[in-house]
Formats: C-alpha cells, sequence, structure tokens
C-alpha cells in the first residue's frame, strides 16, 4: 500500500536560482512599465481630502461602479421616502463620484424638492412658518451642495439659479445668479434672457434694458440656440415701454 | 518556423477545445442573460440620460467579474488537467516544445477572453438599441472594449500562477489576487509613497509587480493596448521561462 504523500504547498519541483531569474524578470519588466504606467494615470493618492472620498479615489475605477450601486440604492430608499438613508446615500454617492454633475444635482433636487415635501406631507398640521423653513433649509442645503467647489463651473451655477427660483422661491437671489452665471465660459444662452426677464418682473426695467445692451455684443448670429433675433425683439420692447413712459433710455 | 507556428496552432485549437469541454459555453451564456437580466431591472429606475451609462458599466462589470473568474478557473485548470491527465507530457515526447505549450495555452484563454468581451459588446448593443440608445452604441462598446486589457493581463497572470504554483486552487487564488490588486493599485503606490525602509522596498516591488488597472480608464486607446501588450507579454515570457525549467 502506498503511503499518502504529505501535503505541501511547493508542489512543483525547480531550482532555486530559476525562481530568483524569473523574480528579477518580473520586477526588471514591471519597473520599466511602472515609467508608462506613472505618465498614464492622474496623480497619485495624496493624504489630503475628505476620508471618503480618498477612499473612494483608492479603489480607482471600482468607485465608479460603486457610485452607480450606491445611486441604485439611494433610489430605492427615496421611493421609501427614507429621509436619513437617503441622505447618507448621497453623501456616499458623491463621494464616490465627486465629479459627476448627475448625481450632484439629482441630490441637489432631492434636498430641495422632495424632502420638505415629505416632512409637510408627514406633519400636516404644522405652522406655515415651519412648512417654509423647512423649504427654505432644503433650499440652502441644495444650493451649499451644488456650489460646493463650484469654480466657474456654469453648469452648476446655473442649477443653483434654477434652485434659487423654483425651491428657494427667491426671485431677486435667482436674478442675480442667472446674470452671473450668464457671464461664465460655457453658459447656455438662455441664462441671460431668463436674468433679463427677472428683472422686467421686478420692476427694474432700465436694468433689464442695460443688460440687454450689455449682452446682446456676445451673441453670436450664427446659433439658434443663442435667439439673437428673440434678444434684439425684446430690447426694442423694453426701449419703447420706457420711451412710453417718458423714462431715459 | 512554418512548423512551428503550425504546431502552436494546433496546440491553440485542442487546449480551446478543452477549455470549452470545461462547460465554459455555459458560464458565458449566463453571463449574457445576468447583464440582460440587469438591464431590465436597471429600466425600472428613473436614471434619465445617464441610463445608457449604467447599462455600460453593468456590462463593463459583468465583463471584469466573469472575465476574472474564466481566466482564475479555466487557466490553471487548463495547465493542472493538461498534467493530470498526461496530455501535456504527451504532447512534449512528441516534439512540442514547452514555450510552445505556455504560447497555445496563453491564446487559448485569450480566445476565451475574446469570445467574452465580444459577448458583452454584442448584449450591451443590444440592450442599447432596444432601448432607444443607439446613438450612445460607440462611446459604450469602446468602454466595454477597454475592459479586455485588464482580462488579458490576468489571463497571462493566471498562466504564470499556474507554473509557479502547480495546484489550481492555489493559482485561481492567487490569479483572483491579481485581479484585486490591479484595481486597488493605486492604494500599493499610496503605501510605497508613505512607507519607508524595508517596507518600503517591498512595495516597490509589488507595485512593480502589479499592473495598475486605472490605466484603462485614463490613458487612450493605443496606450492602454500597449501597456496591456506589455504586461501580459511579461508575464506570458516568465511562465514561459519558469515552465522551461521546472520538471512536470
Amino acid at each position: 500500500m502506498v503511503a499518502p504523500q504529505p501535503f505541501s504547498l511547493r508542489a512543483v519541483n525547480f531550482e532555486r536560482s530559476t525562481l530568483v531569474w524569473v523574480l528579477g524578470l518580473l520586477l526588471a519588466g514591471g519597473m520599466a512599465l511602472n515609467r508608462m504606467e506613472r505618465a498614464l494615470t492622474s496623480a497619485p493618492l495624496t493624504e489630503t481630502g475628505d476620508g471618503l472620498e480618498a477612499f473612494f479615489a483608492a479603489t480607482g475605477g471600482a468607485s465608479t461602479l460603486a457610485a452607480d450601486w450606491l445611486w441604485i440604492r439611494t433610489n430605492l430608499a427615496w421611493e421609501n421616502r427614507d429621509e436619513a438613508g437617503v441622505r447618507a446615500l448621497l453623501r456616499l454617492t458623491l463621494a464616490a463620484a465627486p465629479q459627476s454633475a448627475y448625481f450632484r444635482f439629482n441630490a441637489a433636487r432631492m434636498l430641495a424638492y422632495d424632502m420638505p415635501l415629505w416632512r409637510i406631507a408627514r406633519n400636516p398640521d404644522a405652522p406655515r412658518a415651519v412648512h417654509d423653513a423647512w423649504r427654505l433649509g432644503g433650499a440652502d442645503e441644495a444650493i451649499g451642495l451644488v456650489l460646493e467647489n463650484a469654480g466657474d463651473d456654469a453648469g452648476r451655477w446655473l442649477e443653483a439659479a434654477n434652485l434659487t427660483l423654483y425651491a428657494r422661491r427667491d426671485r431677486m437671489a435667482a436674478g442675480e445668479l442667472f446674470g452671473f452665471t450668464a457671464m461664465l465660459p460655457g453658459a447656455p444662452w438662455h441664462a441671460g434672457r431668463i436674468h433679463a426677464q427677472l428683472l422686467v418682473e421686478q420692476g427694474r426695467e432700465a436694468e433689464a434694458l442695460a443688460w440687454l445692451r450689455h449682452w446682446l455684443p456676445r451673441l453670436p448670429e450664427n446659433d439658434p440656440a443663442a435667439q439673437r433675433q428673440l434678444v434684439i425683439g425684446r430690447l426694442a420692447a423694453l426701449e419703447f415701454e420706457l420711451w412710453s413712459r417718458g423714462e431715459p433710455l | 518556423m512554418s512548423a512551428r507556428l503550425q504546431r502552436c496552432w494546433h496546440l491553440t485549437q485542442f487546449l480551446l477545445a478543452q477549455a470549452l469541454h470545461q462547460r465554459v459555453g455555459w458560464l458565458l451564456a449566463t453571463v449574457a442573460l445576468a447583464v440582460l437580466a440587469g438591464a431590465g431591472a436597471l429600466r425600472g429606475f428613473n436614471l434619465g440620460t445617464e441610463e445608457p451609462r449604467f447599462f455600460t458599466q453593468l456590462a463593463l462589470l459583468s465583463l471584469l467579474l466573469s472575465g476574472a473568474f474564466v481566466a482564475a478557473f479555466v487557466g490553471p485548470a487548463l495547465f493542472c488537467e493538461g498534467l493530470a491527465t498526461r496530455t501535456i507530457p504527451t504532447l512534449l515526447m512528441h516534439g512540442a516544445r514547452r514555450s510552445e505549450v505556455v504560447i497555445g495555452l496563453l491564446i487559448a484563454l485569450w480566445t476565451l477572453l475574446g469570445w467574452l468581451v465580444l459577448l458583452h459588446a454584442g448584449t450591451l448593443a443590444g440592450v442599447l438599441i432596444a432601448y432607444g440608445h443607439a446613438p450612445e452604441l460607440a462611446p459604450a462598446l469602446r468602454a466595454v472594449a477597454s475592459g479586455f486589457g485588464p482580462l488579458l493581463i490576468v489571463g497571462a497572470g493566471s498562466i504564470l500562477a499556474a507554473m509557479l504554483l502547480g495546484r489550481a486552487v492555489l493559482s485561481t487564488a492567487a490569479t483572483l489576487a491579481l485581479a484585486c490588486a490591479g484595481q486597488l493599485a493605486p492604494v500599493i503606490a499610496f503605501a510605497q509613497v508613505r512607507s519607508s525602509g524595508v517596507a518600503q522596498m517591498g512595495w516597490t516591488a509589488l507595485e512593480w509587480l502589479v499592473p495598475n488597472f486605472a490605466v484603462f480608464e485614463t490613458a487612450s486607446p493605443w496606450a492602454a493596448a500597449t501597456y496591456a501588450v506589455s504586461y501580459a507579454s511579461l508575464y506570458g515570457c516568465a511562465a514561459a521561462f519558469f515552465f522551461a525549467r521546472r520538471e512536470l
């Protein structure tokens, strides 16, 4: 009868020098490829930044997949109107994909529009002032989230302007934000038109006229989205209105 | 030279047939069905304009996971079963060279992984067209194709692990560890910068041995392809070198 062989991790017979040669080959090749790798990848991890963001950055491409998974979990929590769960998952999602405008904007919209409504639905008898405080609080939190490290990102400023207009319901502040956004590089053309419209709604026709005169030269003639003719028409209408009221043009 | 190429071709065909004998076809079909089911589930969420990106990420995740498992299980199994059933020794006795066996193993495994990429690309294309995202097809397919780079390296790593470790279970574990380490390469680079002395030397060695899969997200397609082929060739050469000098 043959005695069973003892278990050994070393299942292969080879000379020790062979392993040294293989390791040497792998290390030498790896060193050369590491130089190429450093030129091809983005900046290495640093100790700065939020702990969660650093954690997700360490996982490389897996962070995008993690963000998608967390966003789906957020959607499920949102369907259940679980405010605490949604908040926690939103934070994780944004830490996993801080550059994603889609996640950031939709997170802000949940904070600004949905969460105050959930609270109001849970406490319909609360005083109106409390309802307003919830709405304003949600809007401010959402605007803060959108403008976090926004720099001159026109998309983020435009979203902040929209949140100020529709969630915070502050037409004056929203008007200023639309005006600021319109001057940023890459801003959509409608930001400038909304700025003028909000000035008119506040009875500041002279300022709206001055804005349109200042802004009109920036509008390209060959881009239909710029709607240059529409702006010229509004400018003429404002001039006529101010002239008919006897105000200086 | 042509006789050698012809031997490599026959070896590859034989090894591929052996791989298929391990019911890889069923695995591929299951993966495709999983992607379809996942896309159907994602359709239930209101993902707006991001829906095609979610579908693409799902397909990429499925490709990377299933590819890592195919490489980790099929590569070592081909080699270890070849030894256990005396197929590889018989081939060697009939004139095949050891380097040709390694090349045959690599090409057979890469062919399988290539089929996996094609299957995912086809499934994703079907999903995107069916759900009205045909304009997003080109970037989505490019993203899925970029998944072949890591799989090429993991496949070569699995053959190297099989040569070095000899046992299928250990080789499978080592291959899966390599796939995870490639994803976590930024952590290794960070630890290398943070440590000092002997620990730093250890981290540096690990950083050189392990590829960084983040390259496939940031680099241009040609640079990423060069990187993948270089690392896979390095592992393949090391496997051939070791196999030529070890006992069977």
